[in-house]
């Protein structure tokens, strides 16, 4: 069968495991909700994050041992590093700890949890038809936009998603298979819970005065997101800093979120209750309520993922972003009240879109999600401008979105075509040229100029004649004085015409270490030397040779 | 079709094994299975690395050069005595004319005598060895020995005059130099500069040559 074709039937089961996943989530906070609701009211109520928490690290951590983390960088990584293997476990192990942490009241979402699932899902899968690297990396992204399409029940948004923040590259390859996961996924969801359009809004009058609001709007939530992101850095370094224990470290930043949740209860949760109160217009905030569950919100969700809580940033986003638009609808009749501005859920809409882009600096998952959950194309031109701007503003101050400061943090972000990530391909193995001559430390130059004679290399190995361990390099071009002095031929000693200053690399050293070496060292060779042994000369001419061929290859043609 | 091993593979793309089985692995290169085995269809391949534009190492076709004794170059090239001419010029002129070349020899003619203006191969002791500036392609290699009538003004070195040449043809300057460096050895050769002085046969002369040849390795 032709290849193309398989993939694309593989991308289909892929997207079934996507899907599953997020119906089972759906159905496990489902079940959290009910046995906790009757609890909900009373005075004790505030510790139920600081146990969910707690319970959801523990389980993560200690039984089915999976690293923390919340989801969506570890996909990133496996894509990029590990040929998209991604274990089993991950499959089901953040859905569980996800359920206990935001059934319990902590402030995050249950996407990336999905995404990591159907990932892992779609990347067994390809393990079992026996594909390929390059073909398993699809088909996790293939996972990942069915999770997040089942979800939101917005194949397009999931597809975005999948290409922008995960895998990183539009290609007609990639394309095709995601899109097919994303429509099967969302498929799965509408047959087991219904075909809803989550926030199916009224119609809007859309005035021109109202497009001019929305680049107002953009700065809000450029700055929204901005806050978000920095906010949530210093929460995870400080707790990191106070609290080494990771399960003591949530269930504290749970037991804060618990106690914010007193004042402002709307931070509880993932939160989608209150979107669609706002969306459907019959939110009862006013302006300051707004403004302040937006930065509780905020606070709450950096607090619970922070800390180490497991849960997404998604749903916290459009949290986050709807208020923010109330807020601003508010603002806006404030300054003028006798103005017909479009409806509150109008800007709650464009808050979504302009904050999800920024911190996801995904544009275009913002603005097809926003018009799939709307069921409408009414609000495209307004949710384009929204999210364009914020995403350009926010750019200058969070230049990485949130997925990836994550791997930049641990020097692990690659991105496909780069030179970091095709030095990462290579394996120092691959380069070293075994055409060097050794020599024994004790050959006396008389000796070493008959091989000079014979062998057409500029460098020979010294090896230490009793253990043949490497103790140095010998460059022709440093020595051709001596070369030529028959008066030396007997006193000198090979041993002392190494080049002291060639530094030596190892085989477990990266090719970008490496690079680095020739950089500051500026050896056009250098010897790799591994547990004493001499393994072969490894060249800046050859390297050059192997890093085109490997770039010819990445060309899609 | 013509199966192609990794090792093949590898040999062709002028890369090392384990690249092709990290492609192979991440699904950059196409192949097949065969009894458990990695093959490679040429054809496949070979259009798979010219849509990518991977060179492809050309097969072996040159021949290895083979190395050439001064003796077989003296005997292709020959040995003529009292050859006529009172320059430089006419001399080599005249040597040209009785070789059996399938070139241009005016345009050869031109180059020996650029290589005469650089400096003289008067090497000394009378004897000269002319050769043009670059390799002569295809050609094979000889070496015309040429006894003159009467001695010419060579600018040699030691400002004798030249009473012989030996005119050096090669299509590469590896065999040059390896045919000029046996030459210059037996050259230094007292002896022999006296026995050249006397010398009247073709057959003496590569009797001799043979004999010397024999004992540099």
């Amino acid at each position: 069968m032709d290849e193309r074709l398989k993939l694309v039937f593989i991308g289909a089961v892929a997207g079934v495991g996507g899907g599953t996943a997020a119906v089972f989530l759906n159905k496990a906070l489902e079940i959290g909700r009910e046995i906790l609701l009757p609890y909900r009211g009373s005075w004790y109520s505030f510790i139920f994050p600081a146990i969910g928490a707690f319970l959801s690290t523990v389980f993560l951590i200690y039984i089915v041992k999976d690293v923390g983390g919340h989801g969506v960088p570890e996909v990133i990584y496996s894509v990029t590093k590990r040929g998209g293997l991604i274990r089993l476990r991950s499959s089901f192990s953040r859905i569980i700890s996800c359920a206990l942490t935001i059934s319990s009241g902590g402030s995050a979402g249950p996407e990336s949890p999905v995404v990591i699932s159907g990932a892992s899902v779609a990347s067994n899968i390809a393990c079992h038809f026996r594909l390929k690297d390059r073909q398993r990396i699809i088909l996790v992204g293939g996972g990942a936009a069915a999770a997040i399409a089942a979800i939101f029940n917005a194949p397009v948004a999931g597809m975005a998603f999948s290409l922008e923040a995960i895998i990183g590259e539009w290609t007609s390859t990639n394309l095709i298979v995601i899109a097919v996961s994303a429509a099967v996924g969302a498929e799965v969801c509408r047959i087991f819970q219904g075909n809803q359009i989550p926030f199916k809004g009224g119609t809007f009058t859309i005035s021109n005065a109202d497009l001019l609001a929305c680049i107002g709007l953009s700065f809000f939530t450029c700055l929204s997101a901005i806050l978000l992101m920095k906010l949530l850095r210093f929460i995870r370094s400080l707790s990191n800093r106070i609290v080494s224990s990771p399960c003591i470290r949530a269930a504290l930043g749970g037991l804060i979120v618990g106690v914010i949740g007193i004042f402002i209860p709307e931070v509880l949760g993932e939160g989608y209750h209150f979107v669609r109160e706002i969306i459907h217009g019959k939110s009862k905030y006013g302006l300051l309520l707004a403004g302040l569950i937006t930065l509780g919100k905020t606070l709450a969700t950096c607090l619970t993922i922070g800390t180490g809580g497991i849960g997404g940033l998604f749903a916290p986003c459009l949290v986050i972003g709807s208020f923010l638009g109330l807020f601003y609808q508010k603002l806006l009749l404030f300054i003028a009240p006798s103005f017909s501005w479009a409806g509150e859920s109008y800007f709650a809409l464009l808050g979504m879109a302009g904050v999800l882009s920024s911190v996801l600096q995904a544009p275009m998952t913002g603005i097809f999600l926003i018009t799939e959950i709307t069921g409408g194309y009414q609000v495209l031109i307004s949710v384009v401008l929204v999210s364009v701007i914020s995403v350009c503003l926010s750019r200058i101050f969070e230049p990485f979105s949130v997925y990836h400061q994550e791997l930049i943090a641990r020097g692990e972000f690659l991105r496909p075509r780069t030179d970091r990530y095709i030095l990462s391909e290579l394996n120092i193995l691959e380069l070293i040229d075994q055409n060097c001559q050794k020599i024994r430390s004790d050959m006396r130059l008389r000796e070493f100029v008959e091989i000079v004679k014979k062998t057409k290399s500029d460098f020979f190995a010294v090896i230490d004649p009793k253990d043949g361990h490497y103790i140095g390099l010998v460059h022709l071009d440093d020595i051709r004085s001596y070369l030529f002095d028959p008066n030396l031929y007997d006193t000198i000693l090979v041993e002392e015409l190494i080049d002291p200053n060639i530094p030596t690399v190892s085989l477990d050293h990266e090719l970008l270490e490496v690079m680095e070496i020739f950089d500051y060292s500026h050896n056009s060779v250098l010897p790799v030397v591994h547990d004493g042994k001499f393994f072969g000369l490894i060249s800046k001419s050859k390297i050059l040779d192997h890093y085109r061929k490997e770039l010819m290859v990445e060309e899609e043609i | 079709m013509e199966q192609l091993t990794i090792k093949e593979v590898s040999e062709l793309l002028d890369l090392p094994e384990i690249t092709i089985m990290r492609w192979i692995k991440q699904g950059k290169i196409p192949f097949q299975m065969r009894e458990g085995r990695y093959v490679f269809d040429k054809k496949q391949l070979i259009n798979w690395a010219n849509l990518h534009n991977i060179p492809l190492k050309e097969e072996r076709k040159k021949v290895e050069e083979k190395d050439i004794s001064l003796y077989e170059a003296i005997k292709k090239g020959g040995v003529f005595f009292d050859l006529e001419g009172g320059s430089v010029e006419e001399v080599l002129r005249n040597a040209l004319n009785l070789l059996d070349l399938d070139v241009d020899k005016e345009e050869l003619l031109e180059k020996l005598l650029q290589r005469e203006e650089l400096c003289s191969t008067g090497i000394g002791e009378g004897v000269a060895l002319p050769h043009p500036r670059q390799p002569v392609k295809d050609i094979e290699p000889m070496i015309g020995v040429f006894f003159l009538k009467n001695e010419v003004d060579y600018h040699a070195l030691d400002g004798k005059k030249v009473f012989v040449l030996f005119l050096i043809l090669c299509p590469s300057t590896r065999l040059h130099l390896k045919l000029l460096s046996k030459l210059s050895f037996i050259l230094r050769k007292k002896d022999f500069l006296s026995f050249l002085r006397k010398c009247k046969s073709k057959e003496g002369l590569l009797e001799k040559i043979k004999d010397l040849e024999a004992h540099i390795e």
